[in-house]
């Protein structure tokens, strides 16, 4: 195993991770909690499949992706936000009418081909050796590269990160300072939507040129245990989507060089017994979510008029 | 002076009770005008939807002498109405200048904003590092940031809901030069309180509520003290709680070098000593959250020790369970009704019977609606029947629940955390009267409240507790030095 071959395979199975979580990232971070990224995924993935093999332009594709997803994602805003049904109840909903619905329609699209992102080689940088195997990849993982710092300056560097942190945090003193906590919600949940939406379109434009039912296989879970990892920040989110995505690309090599006596199956659980390790570390206290900084109304209904 | 603001015929009304009855209100340039009222009288409600918080039913409210649509937080702020709400309203993770930084007027940058708080906080007397996070200021620093959020966006009328319930008399002295300054701008005050002597002493006009109706609006030159707590309450009410002399007899409790963690895991006690002896009320004052309340669970029974002891009738009990000590005879008056003191939900009957020292397995309800009568008579507890939740009682009805469950029990001591907090006149006297008579009777009673009227009132000693220990004792009378003493003491001063 040559170690450009694992950075790549790492990055190209981390990147889907890593729009999903950043686009988690943005939702948690206005107090939504949105377990639906499963379900956001295999539409995003659907929706640019089906675009892609429709118009063969796979930029569209990628676009009606985002705003599918951002569609899709309204639902659990209007759930949570306008109804304030139970977060966890509504995502799990979404999860499931996006493997429903996308398993349906996908129905016409199984085993038929579709245009794809090439690989573009940057020019001086994927010379450089080792190093630059990260810079011989499809456009949409430089765009994730893009992202990440972009991310970091508006979460923690501009007035709407402010007020999205504020929302998430604090929503009753955003509210007192004439913030729209609804709205602010309502934004932030249908991004989160369409970055998890571009994650999932990922899988069938990049990763793939075709479409699989259920083709995300647990991804969307994943990305939501590492919102928890990356303690809500952008960098840490991308260090751990790539590690996760070497944990599974690892897993597929030591397969393929059939590891002695270690059953496949095992071998396949790897990537998802790490999320429940750090799922537990991260229900382990109190105070370690705290510590690892959560929002404060992370998953808590905002009410203005209310007499207990 | 101008007329700034009028609310004309205000009604709102929330599931079963209308809490404003065509309530009429208005404030003119530079003054304090204080809204003075029992709980529940419709006070916050008032102000709430003059900040936009609630709808009114019906009613108008005329600003700068147009009509004003106030629908939300952002319109009031917009047109210069800003409110510091009981319950802060910050973000405990974001430095002071990021909070105020949030929301309406967002242009500035924070480093700005920060110079800006300075200036404000220079010019005003409120001293408050902008830098700052949050969390790690005292309570009465964040009041001051919910001030200077407040005149950064340049508001001309500032509503102050229960300012000083949560400040020492330094502080509370310090706020009122701070309203001072505010007139002096031209700024218009609204103070709401339900303390007789704060209003008389700051406002200039006040307008009493009750039940969600006006009493009246007066000047302050034309009204004293007995006169406004007889409006608050439609009677004369004895302020002062009459009581005999002490008989203090044998120590029944005694706390020695006592540790304990908070829920934080802060250190909250920190070797506390102290003694109660029948027939006696010590009455311990202090700045909220400097141990009362982990004092209080730790003699209950509800918090672990660290280290130290505590001693009842001579028997150790640091390590009995809370069962033991209820059957031994320690009552306790948790300062949080709904929840720890009462299970909601159950009705009258059932939280009367919740503790009793026949450990029976077999109840029948008859029995205990027969006894819940019984209790309601004596205690004269107002509930349509023994068989309605208990939430649907008032404060003080729920403190009359509590008292009549305890009480009956013939505590040897007892625990009181806040025990009128929340509860109008007469319910207070309710509680006082009935504190006093327990220790008339021989119960030890440690008192834990944060109005020193209360401990005033009632105490026979007065011990002050400052980060988890108790820095002196004075005398129970209010005399301007002892006042000061206490002030001084509960700012940590030892003498």
């Amino acid at each position: 195993m040559n170690i450009e071959g694992l950075i790549a395979a790492a990055v190209r199975m981390g990147t889907p991770l890593l729009f999903a979580t950043l686009g988690e990232i943005i939702t948690e971070r206005s107090g939504i909690l949105n377990l639906g990224l499963e379900g956001l995924m295999l539409v995003g993935a659907l929706t640019g499949f089906a675009t892609s093999y429709m118009t063969g332009n796979v930029w569209l594709a990628f676009f009606a992706a985002l705003i599918v997803g951002a569609l899709f994602a309204l639902i659990h805003a209007f759930m949570s936000v306008t109804l304030r049904v139970n977060q966890v109840v509504s995502g799990l909903a979404l999860t499931m009418l996006g493997s429903g619905i996308s398993g349906i329609l996908g129905k016409a699209f199984v085993g038929k081909p579709a245009a794809k992102f090439q690989i573009v080689n940057v020019p001086g940088l994927s010379q450089v050796p080792i190093f630059g195997a990260f810079f011989k990849m499809d456009p949409l993982v430089y765009l994730g590269y893009v992202l990440v710092p972009l991310l970091w300056l508006f979460i923690f560097r501009t007035r709407w990160g402010l007020t999205l942190r504020a929302v998430g945090e604090e929503p009753s003193a955003a509210d007192s300072r004439g913030i729209n906590v609804f709205l602010v919600r309502y934004l932030a949940t249908m991004a989160g939507g369409a970055l998890t939406a571009a994650g999932g379109a990922y899988l069938s434009l990049a990763a793939t040129s075709m479409w699989i039912e259920n083709m995300s296989a647990g991804r969307g879970w994943i990305a939501i245990a590492l919102v928890i990892f990356s303690a809500w920040e952008p960098f840490k989110a991308l260090v751990g989507a790539y590690l996760f995505g070497f944990v599974m690309s690892l897993q597929l090599r030591l397969q393929a060089v059939g590891v002695a006596h270690v059953s496949a199956d095992l071998l396949m659980m790897l990537p998802y017994l790490v999320t429940v390790v750090a799922m537990i570390l991260f229900s382990f206290s109190e105070t370690f979510r705290k510590r690892i900084g959560a929002p404060s109304a992370l998953g808590v209904p905002y009410a203005r008029e209310e007499k207990s | 002076m101008k007329t700034v603001l009028e609310m004309k015929g205000i009604v709102k009304r929330f599931p079963g009770v209308v809490a404003l009855d065509g309530v009429d209100f208005d404030l003119k340039e530079g003054e304090v005008h204080a809204l003075l009222g029992e709980n529940g009288a419709g006070k916050t409600t008032l102000m709430n939807i003059l900040f936009g918080l609630y709808k009114a039913d019906e009613g108008e409210i005329r600003y700068m002498g147009k009509r004003a649509h106030i629908s939300s937080p952002h319109d009031a702020l917009r047109m210069g109405i800003g409110m510091v709400q009981q319950h802060f309203t910050l973000v405990p993770s974001f430095t002071v200048a990021e909070n105020v930084a949030l929301g309406v007027k967002a242009t500035e940058s924070v480093r700005n904003i920060a110079k800006k708080i300075e200036e404000i906080a220079d010019f005003y007397g409120l001293e408050v590092d902008p830098y700052a996070k949050v969390w790690q200021l005292s309570v009465g620093e964040r009041q001051r940031v919910e001030i200077i959020k407040l005149l950064y966006l340049g508001a001309r009328v500032v509503i102050l809901d229960e300012p000083t319930a949560v400040l020492t008399p330094q502080e509370t002295r310090s706020l009122f030069k701070a309203i001072e300054k505010m007139k002096g701008e031209g700024t218009g005050v609204i103070f709401i309180s339900h303390k007789l002597n704060e209003v008389m002493e700051i406002s200039d006009r006040v307008t009493v509520l009750k039940k969600g109706k006006v009493v009246g609006t007066l000047p302050r030159n034309e009204l004293d003290e007995r006169k406004l707590a007889r409006m608050m309450v439609g009677r004369e009410v004895v302020m002062k709680v009459e009581k005999s002399q002490p008989k203090p007899g044998e120590v029944v409790l005694s706390v020695e070098g006592v540790h304990a963690l908070s829920d934080k895991g802060h250190k909250a006690l920190n070797g506390i000593d102290l003694q109660v002896r029948e027939g006696e009320i010590l009455g311990i004052a202090g700045v909220a959250g400097n141990g009362q309340r982990e004092l209080a669970e730790v003699i209950a029974g509800l918090r672990e020790v660290e280290s130290g002891k505590i001693y009842f009738l001579d028997e150790d009990i640091t390590e009995r369970s809370v069962l033991y000590r209820v059957l031994k005879g320690i009552a306790y008056i948790p300062q949080d009704r709904k929840g720890v003191a009462l299970s909601p939900n159950l009705t009258v009957a059932e939280n009367l019977f919740l503790k009793r020292k026949d450990r029976k397995v077999w109840f029948s309800y008859d029995e205990i609606f027969r006894m819940a009568e019984n209790l309601i008579e004596r205690y004269d507890i107002k509930t349509p029947s023994p068989a309605i939740p208990v939430k649907y009682l008032s404060g003080g009805n729920m403190q009359k629940v509590v008292i009549a469950r305890e009480f009956e029990l013939s505590p040897k001591l007892i625990i009181a955390v806040h025990p009128t907090r929340g509860l109008d006149v007469a319910s207070m006297e309710y509680v006082y009267r009935s504190l006093i008579k327990a220790r008339d009777e021989g119960a030890a009673v440690l008192l834990l409240a944060g109005e020193l009227y209360e401990i005033f009132n009632l105490s026979d000693r007065v011990g002050v507790i400052y980060e988890g220990e108790i820095v002196g004792y004075t005398s129970p009378e209010p005399t301007p030095e002892n006042i000061e003493k206490i002030g001084l003491m509960m700012a940590g001063v030892r003498i």
